[in-house]
């Protein structure tokens, strides 16, 4: 039988010391960030990388970063200092090896490792205490929303968060439910909402953001990939029968099985991908946000909004209205007149929602990166104990 | 115990496979197998290019280019400097006619004997008589894989239990992390890459054959060869400029640095291996390692080194291979869970294991 140091193999670096962990040294954290590097990296990626740094930034963690091999640097370059290992294999090829085979194991590229975090979608082998952070079961409500490997990949996930987890994470209780439904017990379940940080902005920056994409005074802002769960085509609907004179600015990347048609008549436009140094500006000058989307994990772009002082018109049914509150406007997403009343809303009483938005800023100031930091890494002590 | 190593056969450099193999083997037993004392047998070339087996080196000089020089000390020299040892252990296939007792021989392959046509007559002439007289008079032959052990079996006639199969002492190879010059010559095509020596049975006219199939349907991909020159060098480049002189979708890199290598391994979509006959093929291993698809002859020792991982052909129809490699280029999913299975699969070779086989073998004969 091989000593567990021996197994490792011959391409470690760091830490060679046989895992012996005495009360004073810190828990070492593998934590998947691999969804940096990914086309498009979404909430998953933003919430990972600034959940670790808020753990980072107690002080009581080792956090190491896990991807796949890369030629270039991530898509989300946010990962600051944080020390990012390399798998050999490059992303498809060890997704299909972590997922079929439950090789390489983690501590072979690592190291000694005390806990294994899945942050969301790839699960590696389970050589420590596994956490796996579940965003959304959006898969198994709507295949149709996904490719049909993706539902594939995402339904292994599952399989084997469900028989490996120590502990799986959410990000709302919406996704706590959800996973409660799908057979997981509340014993396993810890709610950790993420959260958001209010970006103090000066004149200038109000200036430049509104000349750079020509902004009205007043305007309602879609901020997200552009893809079906989004329900970007029944926001247009509602936005062309009930208010098309309303200013309608459609920011963010394009994802697939989703193109936005802007109709030049009506007041919608599309400017794309906004950089991050422009996204607070963004929220900051939008009258509202409108984000119907359909199913979420928890719906970043919500807080974020509400961060600067701006109120969502969001989904009643799924966890944005648990980040929203009371300060949204909260719909039926797939009840266009209901949506189309919310647009009204915003176009014949502006100042409702300057209100609005007073107490939406105030209600997101509950939510803060500190707070997600402090509560994941009690779940990685729980596991590492 | 104490080994005397015979490698006085080796000119660094020159033999490729069977170099990489015995000095990684040997350096894996000095790293794991601190009890066993290594006395290196070999040209002073030698140890320039691989210090790590340098602590108890016997160095041999004069002209070592001259192949009948190296035999002569072997047969002279060498033997002078290994009766103090336990056992010598001869890696180049033959146990020079005055070795000491006891002795043991790495049998690489027997190519010699399996395809004369690749070799000159004197060559083929002289292996003829020495290997089975080597096999003969070895206390036991060891073999990269089991297809040589059986072809070792069978040609020499060896009795089974005096062979075994050592197989090569594999780490993992650093692979270079950014896209470095190569991306200058590979642009973002697809890539399909064959890193072999230009011999007549590494078959890469047959390769040839099928790209040009490939390339009807798939004009964006690229098939590179890297490697140093062989026997089969001219035919190879003459063919390569009469299907496609313009070098669109055919380039030879000739001999390329280790790192590059391993870099193009890792890159390419595909590593096709269409040879004839090999012993281990180490190349096809790193492939896997580095989780890059292999699609490989079903033939000599291949199938037992890519086994289901891969996707092995047989050399008789380039239109198959042409189809199978345009399938594969298009099927990312495909790919994923070869490249998937063959990182596995290429766990079973380690230097670990391969160096504990090889003193366990040692330990065998002395005892």
């Amino acid at each position: 039988m091989k000593m567990r140091w021996e197994a490792r193999g011959d391409d470690i670096g760091g830490d060679r010391t046989p895992s012996c962990q005495t009360p004073t040294v810190r828990p070492r954290v593998a934590a998947v960030v691999e969804s940096c590097w990914h086309r498009v990296p979404g909430g998953t990626a933003t919430s990972t990388v600034r959940s670790l740094a808020a753990v980072r930034a107690r002080g009581a963690h080792d956090i190491v970063g896990l991807a796949a091999r890369h030629s270039g640097p991530p898509v989300l370059d946010e990962l600051g200092d944080l020390p990012v290992e390399h798998l050999h294999l490059p992303r498809a090829a060890l997704y299909e090896a972590w997922h079929r085979f439950r090789r390489p194991p983690v501590p072979r590229r690592v190291g000694r490792v005390d806990v294994i975090h899945a942050t969301g979608g790839v699960i590696p082998p389970r050589s420590a205490p596994l956490v796996v952070t579940i965003h959304d079961l959006a898969f198994l409500h709507r295949p149709e929303h996904f490719t049909a490997q993706g539902v594939r990949f995402m339904t292994r996930a599952f399989e084997l968060a469900q028989a490996e987890a120590d502990v799986i994470v959410v990000p709302s209780e919406t996704t706590a439910a959800d996973c409660r439904s799908h057979g997981i017990d509340q014993g396993r379940l810890r709610t950790v909402p993420w959260g958001a940080t209010r970006v103090e902005l000066g004149e200038k920056d109000r200036v430049r953001v509104r000349a750079r994409y020509d902004l009205p005074d007043c305007f309602v802002l879609f901020l997200g990939t552009h893809e079906p769960r989004k329900n970007l085509a029944a926001l247009l609907e509602a936005h062309r029968s009930a208010a098309p004179d309303l200013p309608l600015i459609i920011a963010g990347p394009d994802g697939w099985g989703e193109s936005v048609r802007t109709d030049p008549a009506a007041a919608v436009r599309a400017i794309g991908r906004v950089p991050a140094e422009d996204l607070a500006a963004l929220y900051d000058a939008a009258t509202a946000l409108a984000y119907p989307s359909l199913l979420e994990g928890f719906g970043l772009p919500v807080l974020e909004a509400m961060a600067q002082g701006t109120a969502a018109i969001t989904s009643a049914t799924t966890s944005t209205a648990e980040v929203a509150g009371d300060t949204g406007v909260l719909v039926d997403p797939t009840d266009l007149s209901a949506l189309g009343a919310a647009l009204e809303s915003v176009a014949s009483d502006p100042d409702a929602w300057v209100e609005r938005g007073r107490r939406a800023s105030q209600r997101a100031a509950l939510f803060t990166w500190a707070a997600t930091g402090a509560a994941l890494g009690a779940v990685y002590d729980e596991v590492a104990a | 115990m104490r080994v005397a190593v015979n490698l006085s056969f080796l000119l660094p450099g020159v033999v490729g496979g069977s170099e990489e193999y015995s000095v990684r083997l040997l350096r894996a037993v000095l790293d794991h197998h601190p009890d066993v004392r290594l006395d290196v047998v070999a040209h002073d070339a030698l140890f320039q290019s691989h210090p790590a087996l340098e602590q108890n080196a016997v160095r041999i000089g004069g002209p070592v280019g001259v192949r009948p020089y190296r035999i002569l000390t072997e047969s002279l020299v060498v033997p002078r400097h290994t009766r103090h040892a336990d056992l010598t252990h001869h890696f180049g296939g033959r146990i020079p006619s005055r070795a000491t007792s006891p002795a043991v021989v790495t049998i690489h392959d027997i190519q010699p004997l399996d395809m004369p046509e690749n070799f000159s007559s004197t060559k083929t002439a002289f292996l003829r008589r020495a290997l089975p007289n080597s096999a003969r008079r070895a206390d036991l032959i060891c073999t990269p894989t089991r297809w040589v052990a059986d072809r070792v079996v069978e040609r020499l006639g060896v009795p089974e239990a005096r062979v075994r199969v050592i197989g090569p002492a594999v780490g993992r190879r650093p692979i270079p992390s950014e896209r470095d010059s190569m991306a200058s010559v590979t642009g973002n095509r697809p890539l399909i890459l064959f890193p072999s020596v230009t011999h007549p049975h590494k078959n890469h006219r047959f390769l040839i054959d099928a790209m040009v199939r490939v390339h009807q349907h798939r004009p964006d991909a690229l098939l590179i060869f890297t490697g140093g020159p062989g026997l089969a060098a001219e035919p190879v480049a003459a063919e390569i400029a009469r299907v496609d002189p313009d070098g669109a979708f055919i380039r030879h890199l000739g001999r390329i640095d280790e790192s590059l290598l391993m870099g193009l391994l890792a890159d390419a979509d595909l590593v096709a291996f269409p040879s004839r006959y090999e012993g281990f093929g180490l190349p096809a291993l790193e492939a896997m390692q580095a989780g890059t698809p292999v699609v490989a002859a079903n033939a000599a020792c291949l199938p037992e080194v890519v086994g289901d991982a891969g996707c092995l052909l047989p050399l008789d129809d380039p239109e198959r291979w042409a189809i199978e490699m345009v399938e594969l280029l298009s099927d990312t999913d495909r790919r994923a869970r070869m490249a998937a299975a063959g990182s596995v699969r290429a766990e079973n070779w380690s230097a670990v294991d391969a160096s504990a086989r090889l003193v366990d073998a040692w330990r065998e004969v002395v005892s």
